[in-house]
């Protein structure tokens, strides 16, 4: 009887903004990922199940699931949905992986890496956006993400190394620390350009002591084929 | 008879002061725009706002009777008007109701309203500042010569007082400062019955001004300007902001910031913090100290390929900036070291109190600095050099076309031809540039110099070398072929750093994907099509969607990529709303002429309402003046691009130029007030400029080139002799033909001052439209075309 209860009371707590809000993420993971190529399952699952608008100034709920990156204040951005998918598909995520994520911003990225791996850390130099992404991520009950307030640059040693590591914000160089902290075989995924412009993707690989880099072109750059 | 001229003294300094505060205003206007957005949004927003001027004009046409009846009264209260609202446009401004992120335009439809209201804003000040001059020229028709001088004398003054005062000031109390002008320009001119009425108004308007300069706005700077970026950084601060005609330079001192292009994956150590230099809120470059950090780092990056295949013992470093590329000839041992940096305001800083930041580089007695511009420099210089390098092209991630408007004389064809021509016989040019995707600054780089080696009939294949990171690409350019033993030394370097040869005689194809792997490799197969053969270049240009042609003196845009024949096709590669994304600012300039053109249209034709649509003298009236408005706008600006590259520096440079037209313009004004206003006399006078023109054309390049070693005084004295007599006489045309038509119908008097100034507003947007997609020896052509249709209508009439 009681759970009957609970489910009628959760049946009518489950306002209609939030089917809509639902039906936008299903629309958002088929039209903006799905139909772009990314087709590993954990990444589209865990797009479909962590509620992007939790994640955006309160002003921009209705752009939630639209196709492009929002402001989060301090300069930086809530990425891209598309963005999101193709680092976290770049890295090829599994369920033991241990991954790194510098630039936390809103936690998007960090949420979305916790329905997948086993474990997420997280480091954000600004304080303010360190105590907002912290405080939501625990809100919302992501008990695998830690976050930390620090300099992303220094990697985070003591639970070093890393399967793959996630650099959000666009860097002009790899952090010699990050290098050493990422695990044989493992990967890292760092954007360059823009969030609001162009923006492709440079995948690191690191093999013993080969390191090879891979700059990536987004399916949604057709390169140019006279050129070949 | 007395008082007359008593009158005709006050009104002229009262319309001086005004000119002088309108121009600085605008100046200012700029800096301030500049600094809390980009520049093309600051050319955008002031383009708009000059429409106030032609709304000023339309605005008389419809209610001039009232206005004539009335204008003693007016004119000192719109000049108070004028002077408060250059103040208070600027405070609303900054306040985040209206503060707009140039940004997140396009996607963000706010900030769309934010623009247009800034606008609205900003055309405000303008407009009543027009309303005042105009009613004066209208009234007072018949000492139209005289007045036109004022105007003219006056605006000259404005810009060159803006550009020192800058020094003094920061731009956020600039327009207080500004605004006072006006407010005793309407002070000059209160009616005597009136000043005891008005004592309390100025009062308070003094009071107000004040007030505006001890409590001035902060700037409203975009979050995602690099400063913004910056200073989000926890323990940032400024340490050092100082104002100049170059822009405002702030000193950032933080414990966070790491600056190293090209740094190589296999770097093991540590990256140096840097405090680091911004102009106007963009990055200027890091201040590098090596008494704070080992700076071993910098041995571990592409721009490292010159010296390691050889001593560089005379390094030329173009555009030294913070003293990077300085530092690290220093560090590779070069005896002498010519720094060129055009920003005196920066060297001041570097070279004063902040010399131990960078390892005083600056006074090292291996230093030498020029302050000029690096192309002046190249021109005037016969020293020969084992290296010459350049700041690194483009942004890291690319600017998206936000410096595709600005001229940039250091890389162009003839700019490199001059580096080649400086080189010592081992010499080298050395450049880095971002990858950028979709690839376009790489490739105009290796255009620019196949051009330049086939020129000097050189095989390009012998004499280029090119390497690359994951994100950057360093292009050496060598006076001779590389040698065997260099082209060893260079492999051994990339597989020890994990660097990609790109270009290398004799390279093989996976050499270049060994360690950085680009998933589109098109960038090899268009490398290679560039140095095969003219033929092949050729081909690549015209298939290829984005502009790789290398840039010219007459077209200097390198950063421009983007061009109206691909935008359907691109499109279709990159999506519909790829587009303004890959070059806003070119975007934007067709944006802004559009506006502007839609709004001209309606202000040209919305007077016609009152005075009528057919008869008298409205199409010679329309021809006439909006000839007169684009054609010396037109030549403005060539002069003002001419004779940047002869002084060495666009401020000083436009400045000098801008004035000297003016001044000499203000004269010519003079004088026609004695002259009568028939249409021979202007036909004489118009043919003079027509024919100066094209003499001008043809002669004025190769005679600056040669002067260009002159000392600076004698330089200014021969730009003056270049500049005055035809801008004497394109002062005469406007008062003249505005006195024959008040003779015939004085109705028409203030439509034909606003056409002049919507016209004037349109061609500086045309000008630039024109010389990107033309070049500017056809603002020049287009300038004399344009008073030959001034001329021509005249014709009819003699």
């Amino acid at each position: 009887m009681f759970n009957i209860i609970i489910s009628i009371l959760l049946f009518l707590s489950c306002s209609p903004q939030d089917d809509q809000y639902k039906s936008d993420r299903e629309s958002m993971v088929r039209r903006q990922i799905e139909d772009r190529e990314i087709h590993n399952q954990p990444t589209l699952d865990a797009m479909l199940a962590v509620p992007r608008h939790k994640f955006v100034p309160s002003n921009l709920l209705e752009r939630a699931y639209n196709d492009g990156p929002l402001p989060i204040g301090y300069g930086q951005t809530i990425s891209q949905p598309y963005i999101v998918a193709y680092m976290t598909a770049a890295i090829d995520p599994k369920k033991e992986f241990k991954v790194l994520e510098i630039g936390t911003g809103s936690g998007y990225q960090a949420a979305v890496l916790s329905g997948i791996v086993s474990d997420v850390y997280t480091i954000e130099i600004i304080t303010e956006l360190y105590n907002s992404a912290s405080k939501r991520l625990r809100g919302l009950g992501y008990k695998n993400v830690i976050c930390k307030n620090a300099d992303g640059y220094y990697g985070w040693k003591d639970f070093a190394p890393f399967d793959a590591i996630i650099v959000t914000a666009a860097s002009e160089y790899i952090p010699p620390p990050l290098i050493e902290q990422l695990k044989d075989g493992g990967k890292m995924i760092i954007p360059v350009g823009s969030p609001f412009l162009n923006q492709t993707l440079i995948l690191i690989e690191k093999e013993g002591e080969d390191i090879t880099t891979t700059s990536l072109l987004p399916v949604r750059f057709v390169p140019f084929t006279r050129g070949n | 008879m007395k008082n007359g001229n008593a009158h005709l003294v006050r009104l002229s300094v009262s319309l001086a002061l005004l000119s002088v505060s309108i121009i600085a205003f605008q100046l200012v206007l700029i800096q301030i725009l500049s600094i809390v957005q980009w520049y093309h949004f600051a050319y955008m927003v002031i383009s708009v706002a000059m429409l106030g001027f032609g709304t000023a004009g339309t605005f008389i046409s419809l209610f001039r009777k009232y206005l004539l009846n009335k204008t003693d009264l007016l004119l000192p209260w719109l000049m108070v008007i004028t002077s408060l609202l250059m103040s208070v446009s600027v405070t609303i401004s900054q306040t985040s109701l209206f503060s707009f992120d140039s940004y997140r335009l396009f996607t963000d439809i706010s900030q769309l309203w934010k623009l247009i209201a800034t606008y609205m804003i900003f055309l405000l000040p303008f407009f009543f500042g027009a309303l005042s001059i105009g009613l004066i020229f209208v009234k007072h028709v018949e000492k139209i010569g005289s007045l036109y001088f004022a105007n003219m004398v006056g605006s000259g003054i404005g810009g060159v007082l803006a550009v020192g005062a800058m020094w003094w000031f920061f731009p956020e109390k600039l327009p207080a400062v500004v605004a006072t002008l006006a407010l005793f320009a309407g002070l000059v001119i209160i009616p005597k019955h009136l000043r005891p009425r008005f004592s309390i108004i100025v009062a308070t308007a003094v009071a107000a001004l004040s007030f505006f300069y001890i409590s001035s706005p902060s700037l409203n700077v975009s979050e995602y300007k690099s400063i913004s970026k910056t200073l989000n950084l926890p323990g940032t601060k400024i340490i050092k902001r100082d104002s100049s005609p170059y822009g405002t330079i702030e000193i950032v001192s933080t414990p966070y910031l790491r600056y190293a292009p090209g740094l190589s994956i296999k770097y093991p150590g540590m990256v140096s913090v840097n405090n680091a230099a911004f102009n106007n809120g963009d990055w200027l470059g890091p201040l590098i100290s090596s008494k704070r950090d080992s700076l071993k780092y910098i041995t571990y990056s592409t721009e490292m390929i010159p010296y390691i295949i050889g001593e560089r013992n005379d390094v030329l470093v173009l555009d030294s900036g913070t003293g990077r590329q300085v530092n690290i000839a220093l560090l590779n041992n070069t005896e002498n070291v010519i720094a060129v940096e055009p920003n005196k305001a920066l060297l001041n800083l570097l070279s004063g109190d902040f010399s131990n930041e960078v390892d005083s580089i600056y006074n090292n007695p291996s230093v030498q600095i020029r302050n000029i511009s690096a192309r002046t420099f190249l021109q005037a210089s016969h020293s020969k050099f084992d290296m010459i390098t350049l700041p690194i092209i483009g942004a890291f991630g690319g600017t998206s076309g936000m410096f595709a408007l600005q001229e940039q004389y250091l890389l162009t064809k003839e700019a490199f031809g001059e580096m080649w021509s400086s080189l010592k016989d081992n010499g080298i040019i050395s450049i880095t540039t971002w990858i950028d995707y979709p690839y376009r600054n790489p490739l105009k780089i290796i255009a620019s110099f196949a051009e330049v080696l086939e020129q000097n009939n050189k095989n390009p294949i012998e004499h280029i070398a090119a390497i690359k990171n994951w994100n950057t690409i360093t292009f050496a350019i060598k006076r001779t072929p590389f040698k065997g033993i260099e082209i060893k030394v260079i492999r051994e370097f990339c597989n020890k750093m994990n660097f990609d040869p790109v270009i290398l005689p004799g390279i093989k194809a996976d050499e270049r994907e060994k360690f950085n792997k680009l998933q589109d490799k098109s960038l090899y197969t268009m490398i290679d099509k560039i140095l095969a053969s003219p033929e092949e270049r050729e081909k690549l240009y015209s298939e290829y969607p984005f502009n790789i042609k290398p840039a010219v003196d007459d077209k200097p845009y390198f950063s421009q990529f983007l061009q109206w024949k691909s935008i359907s096709q691109l499109s279709e590669l990159f999506g519909n709303w790829s587009v303004p994304f890959f070059e806003v600012g070119y975007i934007l300039l067709y944006l802004t002429f559009i506006l502007i053109v839609f709004f001209a249209l309606i202000l040209i034709i919305l007077p016609l309402v009152k005075i009528g649509w057919k008869g008298g003298n409205k199409f010679w009236a329309l021809i006439y003046f909006s000839g007169l408005g684009t054609g010396y706008m037109f030549i403005e600006i060539i002069f003002i691009q001419r004779f940047t590259l002869y002084f060495g520096n666009v401020i000083y440079a436009a400045a000098a130029v801008v004035s000297l037209m003016l001044i000499s313009s203000g004269f010519g004004s003079l004088v026609s007030q004695k002259l009568q206003a028939k249409p021979n006399r202007i036909i004489g006078i118009i043919s003079f400029i027509v024919i100066a023109l094209i003499i001008y054309t043809i002669i004025l390049p190769s005679l600056l080139k040669t002067t260009i070693i002159f000392t600076l005084p004698v330089k200014i004295i021969f730009a003056a002799l270049l500049i005055a007599p035809p801008a004497f006489f394109m002062g005469m045309p406007f008062p003249l033909g505005l006195r024959m038509l008040s003779e015939r119908n004085e109705s028409q008097v203030p439509w034909a001052w606003g056409i002049n100034g919507l016209f004037s507003v349109i061609s500086v947007v045309l000008a630039t439209i024109i010389a990107i997609e033309m070049g500017f020896v056809w603002v020049m052509i287009f300038a004399a075309g344009a008073y030959s249709l001034s001329l021509l209508v005249n014709l009819r009439r003699a």
